[in-house]
């Protein structure tokens, strides 16, 4: 009964209603907008540079990752491989040597990370058959190398060149190599990009005489687990006097330092979004509780109960309040997925800036429930608390004074 | 008075010490050097968790041309390090290249020892690049040692702050050299050990140099061969001829 009325009463005045819902609309379409833009922009980063690279978790030698020199290899034996591999939440464990060398071609040299990989475990984790660019990719037993984009632009290189590798071996032996090109990789990391060649781990550890040894262990793990759990477990695990273990925030603080701070200015910005959405939302419910008041004294003064007046207030506004935040999810649902897929891809000054930073100038939207959810709710909740207005003015009403005009 | 006489006295004996610091250091550079050299011996780079040895011959003419071939390890067998006069060059088989070096590598170590790039380029200007003054004499190996002060002329192009030689005084051994840097502070200490007899020379077979800002770093160079005066073919100082070697 009191919805029926409510219903009616929302349709009775329909530019008023009108104006409720759009300003909802429109708040929880920018803010879904917002947040999926940010949030889609930390995972891809998160994505590309840990997920599909450094990996969530890395097991080093103790000391290695203050002082990343090829002596600080270590030969990682089976019942550790083991051990790590039964900690719940793990999934997949690399393999990888990784050394600075001075690469060069015709006249031109350069610095760059030479990383040994196990090509086939290495596919789990990356699917490097999407980021080959030219080429083919490195098999178990290859010779050849894949270099990242940016190397093969610098050297203008094409496949079957020849690169020349001059570099600090292990236990102070040279490493000098000379390798055929078979693929480019777009690693989709500007960083990555300008330093990365890759080998395989065999032709890696001949390269630099370090047989048996890896310098990192990329630990991967499976979607949705905490890998400070996983990191905190291997620690319990294993020898910790021989070991740093680390995750992806203590290796890279300074990406998780950036996404924190880059979200913090996001959430201000919602929050004044939020701010102006309520005074949006104040006003209209202003003005129709101002416009009605002659309403409500005429309903109070035949008898109607004014607790039932004001679940009847209650019942418009979610019904209001409803309409407009179903319509803004409905709405944004295709473009985010649409920018999901297609991701935004950014252009000129704001490019160059992203990719000086290391980051890939693309930012796809990111596409998860609880976006939607979380800003329905909050704007729910806003509207709620907005509605404590009119039900004062019920409560204090007094019908002779409300209907005198 | 008394003080005007020894004033006097302190500068006549210096001016003698500072004559003579340079012929030492003449006599002791030609003795070292000869007309043209050739030595065998072996370099053990020492570093607190391991330790690498190399097998190097090693051909000098003057201070101007000199080259050195890796015998071993088998995987650095065929690298040859050329020196001709300020310019270096580095043969590697397994690339089969010769990179000459950039000035930008003369401050990295020489293959993977403690030396740098630098100092096997300019090792000769102890000469010409130094003024040296005789500051004491110590007994080193039992030996009775002539203490030397080296500071680097004002143009001279070296990296050194000061240099104190042992040189000793019966065979004009450099017996042990303490490197200083600019701030005056000492980096590096160089002692010789081991005398032996080669050619008639007497010299410290053993060298071990020791970097002494990295604690349990240290480069041991041991002369198996040394022969002074020997006939060196002039294309083995060239280019070219690296990589036929042997």
């Amino acid at each position: 009964m009191l919805l029926k009325i409510a219903w009616r009463n929302v349709w009775r005045n329909k530019r008023r209603s009108l104006i409720t819902i759009a300003a909802i609309f429109i708040a929880v379409l920018l803010a879904i907008f917002l947040r999926a833009l940010q949030l889609g922009m930390y995972d891809n980063i998160i994505n590309n540079v840990v997920g599909s690279y450094s990996g969530y978790v890395q097991l080093h030698s103790k000391g290695y990752w203050d002082d990343k020199t090829i002596d600080n290899a270590f030969e990682v034996n089976q019942s550790v491989l083991a051990d790590i591999q039964n900690i719940d939440g793990v999934s997949t464990i690399l393999k990888r040597i990784q050394t600075g060398a001075l690469s060069s071609y015709n006249d031109l040299s350069k610095f760059v990370y030479i990383t040994g990989i196990d090509p086939e475990n290495e596919e789990i984790l990356t699917d490097w058959n999407k980021r080959l660019i030219e080429g083919r990719l490195l098999k178990k037993d290859s010779k050849s190398i894949i270099v990242a984009k940016g190397v093969a632009k610098y050297y203008n290189l094409k496949i079957g060149d020849t690169l020349i590798f001059i570099g600090q071996g292990y236990h102070g032996m040279q490493a000098v190599g000379a390798y055929p090109l078979q693929g480019v990789v777009d690693m989709k990391n500007p960083n990555l990009n300008n330093y990365s060649v890759f080998m395989t781990l065999p032709v890696a550890q001949d390269f630099v005489s370090a047989d048996n040894l890896i310098t990192n262990l990329v630990i991967d793990k499976e979607q949705y687990f905490d890998e400070n759990k996983i990191a905190q477990a291997i620690k319990s695990k294993i020898n910790n006097q021989s070991y740093d273990i680390m995750t992806w925030k203590e290796m890279t603080p300074e990406l998780d330092q950036l996404i924190e701070a880059d979200n913090a200015g996001g959430i201000l910005i919602i929050m004044i979004l939020y701010m102006i959405v309520t005074f949006g939302i104040f006003g209209t419910v202003l003005m129709m509780t101002q416009e009605r008041l002659y309403e409500f004294g005429v309903l109070i003064s035949i008898g109607m109960r004014r607790s039932k007046l004001m679940i009847t207030l209650i019942y418009e506004t979610i019904l209001l309040t409803f309409t407009g935040i179903m319509s803004g999810v409905v709405v944004s649902l295709p473009i985010v997925n649409y920018f999901n897929y297609n991701p935004l891809r950014l252009w000129g000054a704001a490019e160059a800036q992203l990719e000086s930073s290391g980051f890939e100038p693309v930012i796809p939207f990111m596409n998860s429930y609880d976006i939607p959810l979380t800003h329905s709710l909050i704007i729910l909740c806003i509207s709620l608390i907005i509605c404590v207005y009119p039900i004062l003015i019920i409560y204090q009403l007094h019908p002779i004074k409300a209907m005198k005009r | 008075m008394n003080k005007y006489f020894l004033i006097v006295f302190a500068f006549t004996f210096s001016s003698i010490y500072s004559q003579s610091a340079l012929e030492i250091i003449k006599i002791t550079d030609s003795r070292l050097r000869g007309d043209s050299s050739y030595a065998e011996m072996t370099i053990t780079i020492v570093r607190p968790k391991w330790e690498k040895k190399m097998a190097l011959k090693s051909w000098s003419k003057g201070t101007d041309y000199s080259v050195s071939l890796v015998t071993s390890p088998a995987k650095e067998k065929g690298s040859v390090f050329l020196k001709r006069k300020k310019e270096a060059w580095n043969y590697l088989p397994t690339i089969e290249r010769t990179i000459k070096l950039p000035p930008s590598m003369m401050t990295q170590n020489w293959m993977g020892t403690d030396f740098t790039n630098d100092d096997l380029i300019k090792q000769s200007s102890m000469v010409v690049d130094y003024t040296h003054k005789i500051v004491g004499t110590e007994i080193i190996e039992n030996l009775n040692c002539w203490k030397l002060e080296l500071i680097p002329t004002e143009n001279a192009s070296v990296v050194w702050g000061k240099l104190n030689v042992w040189i000793d005084k019966k065979d004009y051994m450099q017996l042990k050299i303490e490197f200083y840097d600019e701030d005056l502070e000492i980096v590096n200490r160089m002692v010789g050990s081991k005398i032996n007899e080669y050619n008639g020379k007497k010299l410290p077979s053993r060298l071990e140099y020791y970097p002494l800002d990295d604690e349990g770093n240290k480069t041991v160079i041991e002369y198996k061969v040394w022969n002074f005066d020997v006939s060196i073919p002039e294309n083995y100082f060239s280019t070219q001829y690296v990589s036929r070697l042997k």
